[in-house]
């Protein structure tokens, strides 16, 4: 063991990583090996070292942790209406002082944010039950009517005014709603599909995202709530900003491609622009906290749990591949990879051993091809063998 | 903490947070899986029924911790499969290393698995206990006592012995430092 081994070993942040790692640790360890990549090597070397001290614990699987929270959700909704109530009484009041104090300042600004913050809680707490019978994404229009769009790689158009085309060929006749009447397409995993929102702005949805839009947009802005990614081609319009909200930042632009990744079960939020500029805002951030401006080929990335923002330069057409069904990556952990391949085909896939998981891996994946195909690439790029428990349940094993 | 006024983002961030650790620690304790995730919901709904109780979030994880504890001994004792338990009530704590895994490297790693084995063996299910929720999550002696109804200054004590009887296998320097890290 050298001496800087030792520096590493009596930083408890490096003990915490390896033994009880949390979503703080992992990111600060993350943000460490991008700012210091000569001392990587190093590091990861001493961390495999480490992890033999780990025991061998089992794992939930991807789709049992979400099954398991989506039923924690749904008992608390059922058993808890009246003191849901209370809560929502009380932070309400909490505003509402927040809001008397400040008024004196800018009234006006205050009551937009509280506004805003709450429009975004609504739809985030709304419990989506995607039918099972349906094969495809959900679309729900304005009047609350639930559209099945059939096929994996679907497309929705509100370009045509008046109706809505769905899979280039068939029609539905769109309510003439007022503006900001808001519709969703609920994109389940194994899932993908194109949207083309009135203003002729082209939205491209991952597995497991959810974009909440209106029909119409406004005269002042055009603003749309993400859950998940998305990739944005906004249609130039200089007098009407164009606003992607997400669960803590907002990011707006006049016309640009970019893309977001927002999914509630990531700890980072990552903004990565093609073209043309965006400026990024903590919905938290304070009065005077200037947003951040982002150039062409730099990613922002939000960390929900240290609530800060780094700027990173990046090759943009890693993080906009998926649009084309592919997924390309270098030096990124193992389990980063399995958590889209999961998204993608809605599968879970398990680890015998942790460090098996951290392994870095590079390569390009064709999600087009079989899911077979797929895994197989996989064991091969990660030495690993990866084996079928059942039908969508996979495991990794050494 | 956000947390206390029922704020659901929060809430979820918690769960992503302890949702694998509380997994893994549960199926120390049986081997059924179900039974181990029943648990966890309970757990967490009476989280958020009775969070305006939890007034100190810095014990968060002790709380979720004995809870789960609590939980799984009940249901175990209820769902009448008291033969997981020994004699005097307690649950076998089945505590690997991830190294036994790795038994099929070579002879000298063979050895080392084996010693290893040995050692969780000859320890009791108490201290195998201690073992995981000193290395595997942020409780501090005292907390780790209150679970284990036993001393703070003797769970730190039987930390110490069961590192002792590692050092040989995992060379001296790295134990010294686990064992300072241990101090705390």
């Amino acid at each position: 063991m050298t001496n800087s081994d030792q520096k590493f070993i009596e930083n408890p942040q490096f003990l915490k990583w390896i033994f009880h790692n949390n979503l703080y640790t992992e990111q600060y360890w993350e943000n460490y090996l991008l700012e210091h990549p000569g001392e990587k090597d190093q590091i990861l070397e001493l961390k495999q070292r480490l992890l033999e001290l780990q025991f061998s614990n089992d794992t939930l699987f991807f789709t049992e942790k979400a099954e398991l929270k989506n039923l924690i959700g749904t008992r608390i909704d059922r058993n808890l209406k009246p003191n849901r109530l209370r809560f929502v009484l009380r932070s309400f009041m909490r505003y509402a002082a927040v809001a008397i104090v400040f008024a004196a300042i800018g009234g006006l600004v205050v009551y937009l944010n509280v506004g805003q913050d709450s429009v975004y809680q609504q739809f985030a707490e709304q419990i989506i039950q995607v039918p099972a019978s349906a094969s495809g994404p959900v679309l729900i229009t304005s009047n609350g009517e639930n559209v099945d769009l059939k096929k994996s790689n679907s497309s929705v158009d509100y370009s045509q005014n008046g109706s809505i085309v769905l899979n280039s060929d068939s029609v539905i006749q769109a309510t003439a709603d007022a503006p900001d009447v808001m519709n969703q397409l609920i994109i389940p995993y194994g899932n993908q599909s194109r949207l083309v929102l009135s203003d002729n702005t082209v939205v491209w949805l991952n597995a497991g995202s959810r974009l909440v839009y209106p029909s119409r947009f406004n005269d002042k802005v055009r603003e749309v709530l993400l859950f998940g990614e998305a990739f944005f081609e906004v249609s130039k319009d200089e007098n009407k900003p164009f606003v992607v909200k997400t669960s803590d930042l907002q990011i707006k632009v006049l016309g640009t491609e970019f893309n977001v990744s927002a999914y509630p079960e990531d700890k980072v939020i990552q903004t990565v622009l093609k073209e043309g500029s965006v400026s990024v805002r903590s919905n938290h951030s304070g009065l005077f906290e200037r947003a951040l401006i982002l150039k062409p080929n730099q990613m922002a990335s939000f960390n929900r749990i240290l609530k800060d923002t780094k700027v990173y330069d990046v090759d943009v057409s890693y993080y906009t591949l998926w649009t084309k069904g592919l997924l390309s990556f270098d030096e990124i952990d193992f389990t980063r990879i399995v958590k889209k391949v999961e998204r993608f085909y809605n599968i879970s896939i398990g680890f015998s051993e942790p460090k098996l998981g951290s392994t870095r891996i590079s390569g390009k994946l064709d999600l087009k091809q079989s899911r077979d195909e797929v895994l197989e690439y996989l064991e091969k790029v990660s030495l690993t063998k990866i084996d079928k428990l059942n039908d969508n349940q996979y495991i990794v094993n050494k | 903490m956000r947390f206390r006024s029922g704020d659901r983002e929060a809430f979820s961030e918690i769960y992503e947070t302890f949702v694998d650790v509380l997994f893994a620690y549960g199926r120390k304790m049986t081997s059924d899986r179900e039974l181990v995730k029943d648990s966890i919901q309970d757990l967490f709904l009476n989280l958020y029924k009775f969070n305006p109780h939890l007034h100190q979030p810095e014990y968060l994880e002790f709380y979720l911790f004995r809870s789960l504890r609590n939980e799984i001994i009940h249901k175990i004792k209820k769902s009448k499969q008291e033969l997981s338990l020994t004699d005097d009530g307690m649950f076998l704590f089945d505590l690997k290393f991830n190294v036994e895994q790795d038994a099929l490297d070579g002879d000298s790693e063979e050895l080392r698995v084996k010693a290893l084995k040995e050692i969780l063996q000859s320890i009791d299910t108490q201290k195998r206990e201690l073992l995981f929720l000193k290395f595997s999550t942020g409780l501090s002696y005292i907390e780790i006592g209150q679970l284990l109804g036993i001393n703070p200054d003797t769970a730190k004590k039987q930390v110490y012995r069961t590192l002792d009887q590692l050092r040989d296998r995992f060379g001296k320097q790295l134990l010294e430092l686990l064992m300072i890290w241990c101090k705390e």
